[in-house]
């Protein structure tokens, strides 16, 4: 979670209150069991947190030979804001559509093996971190809510749906050095990247609780996990497979209708 | 079709010709150009003043100041030269200082200048230009700057200058900022490693430059400049070139339209120049023949090959059946002869398909440079017998150990000859008729008395002090220091031939400079020493 902007901490501190503490609070013997609303809103801030890491395997045209490497990023995680909306077409069922859009920019570890200007089969070992790299995921889901109340003031729901990711990756291409003569060292100087684009379809889980200051505001906060999977591949460079969504946890404003 | 054996006999003679340098400055004009190497204090003290007045006018600014890296203490400023808010092409000082002393003044300012220096025209309108001439279209980050550009033929004028990338070359265009003629364009550097099939279809790398689209062996990546040029079998403008006659352009480079080379003699005159300036900076951390980068010039074909036939002998043995370096950092490589013409029994290559070949006629070089060894008698022995040495060594730092074509070995000259045999053995050099031993010298006059013979006696004891062994002559036993420690016996006689030996050394001298170098290198006593000493005994030099 260090990677988590400070401006989104009270966020997930709003909502983890929201899911925790007043959660514990016992059920109001008014508690009605049917939810008597039209539709919700909830509008989060927070972050992702278990987004998986990925290895690429680079090879680019260098000196007459193929260099070949790799570039890592041990995990993923990220800033990530949410909105989802629903209305209740059956007791506590509701249908709506959830969007979240995630954008994370993690060091990676990128390790290449450069062919000799003057030789062939002696490669130079550089290695390095590459920054700057960002990956943004967009996530569309159809969203079925099931929404309990648990007070007056309190409710929690619980929804799933299939997901449509979008995802841009910087993925790195060529890795940029330093030699001098007479070559046989180099030293890692940065990379070339390229943004890859890709759009694949995943699922998505969570749960929402939410306390509510008035008939129709109030805060809440959400857990969810979504998952997909595809591979990347830059214009002339390797697939890589990589796993999108993961689980996130946030924290904002609710509004019922 | 067999030719004389003789022919065979002058194979590898060393020819100097002695050449009138070829004027190879370029045609730029001079006029208010002035050069600046200030060391003596006066001058030293007259600079520091000119450079303060001149940032005062605004004539000079600081681009950036670098501490010394090699001399703590030092640092260097560099200024570029300004006419009027506008930066001078070419205009530059550099000045070294310690504790706010200068030390150095070195560079060029331009006097006298006068242009309009209101342009015409803006920066994006010379970017129109250049897209115009080229297709491509700068980005705003790369629109051109203006500066005062000096002209080639005197003058100057303000231009804007554009560095463009295009599908095939690399160019810098100066468009006038009051007319948006093209003042001057030129193809900036673009280094480049090719792959070529070497005389004996071994593939390697080359570096080479592209330049208006085409591939050329001229070698940007090392720190001399190292071209091979493709006479294309023109014997006349080989002697030409050689006189100081003409002078090489740009359409006389070896060159390859894929920079996936053909023409294999080009590919290991220009590899193996480059593979021995490495050996040398390497193993001795020497520069180049003159130990300042002197450039390197490999010229191929010299005559065409089919011709071969109606050659007088001369032409022969000289552009046929050898290979020479010719002075001032040029090597000539023979074209061998047709694969179905035999002489002295053997079949030739291309000349420049030897490794052991191409470092031995640049070492010829690097003797030139130092020790200036006499080529006649017993200095020009050793003065060949140095050559072969580390031609030998050059094949022994790259290639396997082992015998055939390719493999690091004691033969010379091995790989340009079918069947495999070479033309001089430094572990055996009696098998080609040459003394292994001071006692069975040659005494004649031929050959300048026998350089090409008597080498054999200093390669035999180089090789009998790397890997020991018994000399066949004199029957005595020699403990080498084994062939993983034969960068140590390559020092000693590199420090001796270069920096210890007169030019009209003897047998006698090269022995006791050795064994000096190797008490100096290795300690008194050391197994080195003895090496040396014992491989000199063995082959009957006291
Ligand atoms: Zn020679």
């Amino acid at each position: 979670m260090n990677n988590t902007p400070v401006i989104l901490r009270p966020l997930i501190l709003a909502g983890v209150l929201a899911m925790c503490g007043l959660a514990s609070a016992p059920a109001n013997a008014q508690t009605p069991s049917v939810w008597q609303g039209i539709g919700f809103i909830a509008v989060d801030g927070g972050a992702q947190v278990t987004s998986s890491g990925y290895t690429s395997n680079l090879t680019f045209p260098l000196h007459g030979e193929t260099a070949t490497g790799t570039a890592t990023s041990d995990a993923v995680s990220g800033a990530v804001f949410t909105a989802r909306g629903g209305i209740r077409i059956w007791k506590n069922l509701a249908l709506g559509a959830g969007v979240t859009v995630f954008s994370s920019t993690p060091d990676v570890a990128v390790e290449a093996s450069l062919p000799h200007p003057f030789f062939f089969n002696r490669p130079r070992e550089v290695s390095g971190t590459a920054s700057g790299l960002t990956r943004r995921e967009t996530m569309a889901a159809v969203e079925v809510s099931w929404l309990v109340p648990l007070s007056r003031r309190m409710d929690m729901s619980l929804f799933a749906g299939p997901a449509f990711f979008n995802v841009r990756q910087d993925m790195v291409t060529t890795v940029q050095f330093t030699e001098t003569y007479p070559y046989d060292t180099a030293t890692f100087a940065g990379v070339e990247s390229e943004e890859v684009s890709r759009s694949v379809t995943g699922f998505t889980v969570g749960a929402d609780v939410s306390y509510l200051f008035s008939k129709n505001f109030g805060l809440g906060g959400q857990f969810r996990f979504s998952r997909a999977s595809t591979t990347l591949t830059p214009s002339g460079g390797q697939s890589t497979a990589v796993d999108l969504g993961g689980a996130q946890v946030g924290g904002g404003i609710r509004i019922r209708f | 079709m067999r030719l004389g054996s003789r022919a065979v006999c002058w194979l590898l003679m060393l020819t100097i010709v002695g050449l009138a340098a070829p004027g190879r400055l370029s045609a730029q004009g001079t006029a208010g150009r002035r050069t600046v190497a200030a060391v003596a204090d006066r001058d030293v003290r007259d600079w520091d003043s000119q450079i303060t007045r001149m940032e005062r006018s605004d004539e000079l600014r600081v681009r950036r100041t670098d501490e010394d890296g090699l001399v703590p203490g030092r640092t260097h400023e560099r200024f570029d030269q300004y006419y009027d808010g506008i930066r001078v092409v070419g205009g530059e000082l550099v000045r070294q200082l310690e504790k706010g002393q200068t030390l150095s003044v070195f560079g060029t300012v331009y006097a006298g200048i006068s242009v309009d220096s209101e342009p015409a025209m803006r920066a994006e309108d010379a970017a129109d230009i250049v897209a115009e001439l080229t297709g491509v279209t700068l980005p705003a980050a790369r629109v051109p700057d203006l500066v005062v550009l000096p002209r080639d033929d005197g003058g100057y004028a303000l231009t804007y200058r554009a560095r463009v990338m295009t599908a095939s070359d690399l160019i810098i265009y100066y468009i006038d900022a009051q007319t948006g003629d093209v003042v001057l364009q030129y193809s900036d550097l673009e280094t480049t490693v090719g792959t070529g099939k070497g005389v004996l279809d071994d593939t390697k790398k080359v570096s080479t430059t592209l330049k208006n689209g085409t591939y050329i062996a001229s070698d940007k990546l090392r720190p001399p400049n190292i071209n091979t040029y493709d006479m294309k079998g023109s014997l006349t403008r080989t002697n030409q070139y050689l006189n100081g006659q003409i002078l090489l352009g740009d359409s006389d480079f070896a060159s390859d339209s894929d920079d996936d080379w053909t023409d294999q003699a080009a590919v290991d005159a220009h590899a193996y120049a480059g593979w021995t300036y490495d050996y040398y900076y390497k193993r001795f951390n020497r520069q180049g023949l003159n130990n300042r980068n002197l450039a390197m010039t490999s010229l191929v074909h010299p005559v065409k090959r089919e011709e071969w036939a109606s050659q007088p002998s001369s032409v022969l043995n000289l552009y046929y059946l050898n290979a020479f370096y010719a002075g001032d950092g040029v090597m000539v490589y023979g074209e061998g002869l047709p694969p179905n013409v035999t002489a002295g029994g053997m079949k030739w290559n291309y000349f420049s398909g030897a490794l052991d070949v191409v470092a031995h006629e640049l070492t010829h070089g690097v003797t030139d440079y130092t020790s200036g060894l006499i080529y006649r008698n017993e200095s020009g022995a050793l003065n060949e017998a140095f050559s072969d040495i580390m031609g030998a060594s050059a094949e022994f730092y790259y290639q396997p150990l082992g015998n055939g074509y390719l493999k690091a070995d004691y033969l010379l000259g091995e790989d340009l000859t079918s069947p495999l045999s070479g033309f001089r053995s430094m572990a055996n050099p009696q098998a080609f008729g040459d003394p292994d031993h001071y006692s069975k010298r040659y005494l004649g006059s031929s050959d300048n008395g026998g350089v090409h013979t008597n080498s054999g006696i200093a390669n035999q004891a180089f090789y009998l002090a790397v890997e020991g062994g018994t000399n066949r002559t004199s029957g005595l036993a020699v403990t080498g220091v084994g062939s993983a420690n034969r960068d140590k016996i390559e020092k000693v006689f590199y420090r001796a031939f270069t920096q210890m030996l007169p030019a009209n050394a003897t047998f006698a001298i090269a022995r006791a400079a050795t064994i000096q170098a190797a008490r100096d290198l290795y300690g008194t006593g050391s197994d080195v020493d003895r090496a040396v000493t014992q491989a000199w005994t063995a082959v009957g030099v006291n």
